[in-house]
């Protein structure tokens, strides 16, 4: 049984330097290095991570709800020594069975299980594993320790951050390559869109994934308030991952929004609201301006998807396609739908292994529907990228077209895609057919 | 008779032509047509971006190699000029026209401490808030089969 309680909790920002620091000084005394992360959006996925940052710790994020088999092969790929988890989402017995290499576990408790001893090794397994729970660590210390950050050191290298592609590829991203990823979402969105205090961002995509963890540090960083469900990513329902709070800025996965698009199609079908839908849409792709809600418009309200609590506050949706993994089609006439049926904006990007954020990623204000493609078009590179294509058999470079196949090169810190989309009108679709 | 007046003559006659025939149906055809009219000046909007904008939303340079295309950045982002790779970080005490830092994972919790900055590099005293957010209808089975989501506190 699970009680239904729409609630949420709202955490300190003092007290997760003092976690930070708690967490990062725990770790790094009992010899911690490498660093993996398995846990599900929440503040102590977070708190991991800057920990890591602060402490001078390589942090590893790895998909969580994962099979235990496939967690210890992520294990060892990325030869990590520090488990973070969430308690009893893997047999510990398992894990110092077949990962000897573990030195250290963390469990991070949920309320509801507080009360057992965690820290109970079980007899005869494990012996060399320092086992501990996260709420031990914070709780053990007196309240006046650590609230204070760590002196800056310039002088040290930073570490990387690993993180899995879905492919099953791992791989290390400098800082620079994040701090240029954020960057780059900061200044691509036009001045008066851009992440404010006021806003509330919700990722509804996993953090382990680098994009929804890229945003989501943009979002930190201009100080807009964040909140964390530990359903995110695990579920493909908007309304399920959005109860209890009202975001005005998700980013989402491509099969979330097709189950919302979907599902929005079929409650909205009558021949009275596809007039007002073809109103709505002819605002969008004729005029280019967002459909202002008019009388016949709020009749339909009550079908509308229910994104939050407080209909109308979501203003963007941030939603990629990773760029070589099968993933759901979001076609210009979808993503045009959805516009109408949630009254946000929506930009799709294009995202891959190797860069950080986006690599493209369509206009705020691009509504613009291109025709029965598979996928809509990607838009013009971020501030941070830069992209060209390279001739292949099939596509060569003209005075007229540019078009070539994809590839990736990193080229410094900065990141430079090679690919075959022309950020201009018409090419795009040689992208999406190139990148199935 | 001028030529003047006779014009004058004829378009008189066209005039009085034309609304003698007024009836029922014209005063319907003109309402019907001032009332799109009306409609097209209200419910016009102008686009969020110029169209322009919209078709060019890419800088492609101006010189490229052979085999290889234009490279592409975005506009805000222009050739002869760094790309766009760090938050420009600015530590108390660096001067207000030098060039800030590029900045590391530190710098955005550091951020979030600090709170946000205006124009001129003020504190603003804004800071975001944190939310967990808990409870949900939905109970989703863990692959172990023994265990809740944390959510269903």
């Amino acid at each position: 049984m699970c009680l239904h309680v729409n609630s949420w909790v709202l955490t300190d920002i003092a007290d997760i330097t003092r976690q930070i620091n708690l967490i990062g000084q725990h770790l790094k005394q009992n010899g911690g290095h490498n660093i993996a992360i398995i846990l599900p959006n929440s503040i102590e996925f977070l708190t991991a991570l800057f920990a890591c940052a602060f402490y001078d710790l390589t942090p590893i994020l790895a998909p969580y709800d994962q099979p235990i088999e496939k967690i210890i092969l992520l294990l060892k790929r990325c030869k990590a020594d520090t488990v973070i988890a969430a308690v009893g989402s893997f047999p510990f017995d398992a894990i110092t069975k077949s990962y000897p290499a573990l030195k250290q576990l963390v469990w991070v408790v949920d309320e509801g299980s507080k009360h057992m001893d965690w820290n109970e090794v079980p007899k005869g397994t494990g012996g060399a594993v320092n086992v501990s729970t996260w709420q031990e660590i914070i709780q053990d210390q007196e309240p006046t320790v650590g609230t204070e950050l760590p002196p800056v050191d310039r002088a040290g290298e930073l570490r990387k951050v690993l993180a899995f592609w879905p492919s099953g590829e791992l791989v290390e991203y400098t800082q620079a390559n994040l701090i240029s990823g954020i960057a780059g979402q900061l200044t691509s969105v036009p001045t008066t869109q851009r992440i404010t205090h006021a806003d509330l961002f919700l990722p509804v995509d996993s953090l382990s994934t680098i994009y929804p963890l890229v945003l989501t540090l943009a979002a930190l960083y201009s100080n807009a308030s964040v909140a964390f469900n530990s359903v995110a990513g695990q579920t493909s329902d908007l309304r399920i991952a959005t109860q209890g709070i009202a975001p005005t800025i998700i980013v989402a996965t491509p099969e979330a929004l097709a189950t919302t698009h979907k599902e929005s199609q079929d409650k909205m079908s009558s021949t009275v609201y596809s007039i007002v839908h073809w109103f709505q849409a002819r605002s969008l792709v004729q005029d280019g301006a967002m459909p202002v809600a008019s009388t016949f418009s709020r009749m339909y309200d009550s079908l509308r998807p229910i994104i939050g609590t407080t209909p109308g506050k979501l203003r963007l949706i941030y939603v990629a396609k990773q760029a070589g993994v099968a993933s759901t089609p979001l076609s210009a006439e979808i993503l045009s739908d959805l516009r109408i049926y949630t009254g946000a904006r929506i930009i799709y990007a294009l995202t891959a292994a190797k860069v950080a954020g986006a690599v493209t990623q369509t206009g705020l204000y691009d509504y613009r529907v291109d025709g029965s493609e598979k996928y809509s078009h990607f838009g013009a590179p971020v501030t941070s990228c830069e992209i060209l294509f390279k001739d292949t058999s099939e596509h060569k470079t003209t005075d007229e077209v540019s078009t070539g196949e994809v590839s990736l090169e990193e080229i410094l810190a900065l990141k430079y895609l090679l690919t075959s989309s022309r950020s201009m009108p018409g090419a795009q679709p040689l992208l999406a057919k190139r990148l199935r | 008779m001028g030529l003047g007046d006779n014009f004058m003559l004829k378009l008189d006659e066209t005039v009085t032509h034309v609304l003698g025939q007024w009836d029922i149906y014209t005063t319907g055809i003109f309402v019907v047509l001032i009332s799109v009219w009306i409609y097209t000046v209200i419910s016009s909007r102008d686009p969020d971006a110029h169209p322009m904008l919209l078709a060019r939303q890419a800088q492609p340079s101006p010189v490229r190699k052979e085999g290889e295309s234009a490279v592409f950045r975005s506009h805000s982002a222009p050739h002869g000029i760094p790309l766009n790779a760090g938050l420009n970080i600015k530590d108390p005490g660096d001067s207000k026209w030098a060039r800030g830092r590029d900045g590391d994972l530190r710098d955005v919790w550091r951020r979030v401490v600090a709170g946000g900055l205006d124009r001129e590099g003020n504190e603003t005293g804004e800071i975001g808030k944190l939310f967990t957010v808990l409870g949900s209808e939905q109970v989703i089975e863990h692959n172990l089969g023994t265990r809740r989501v944390s959510s269903c506190q």
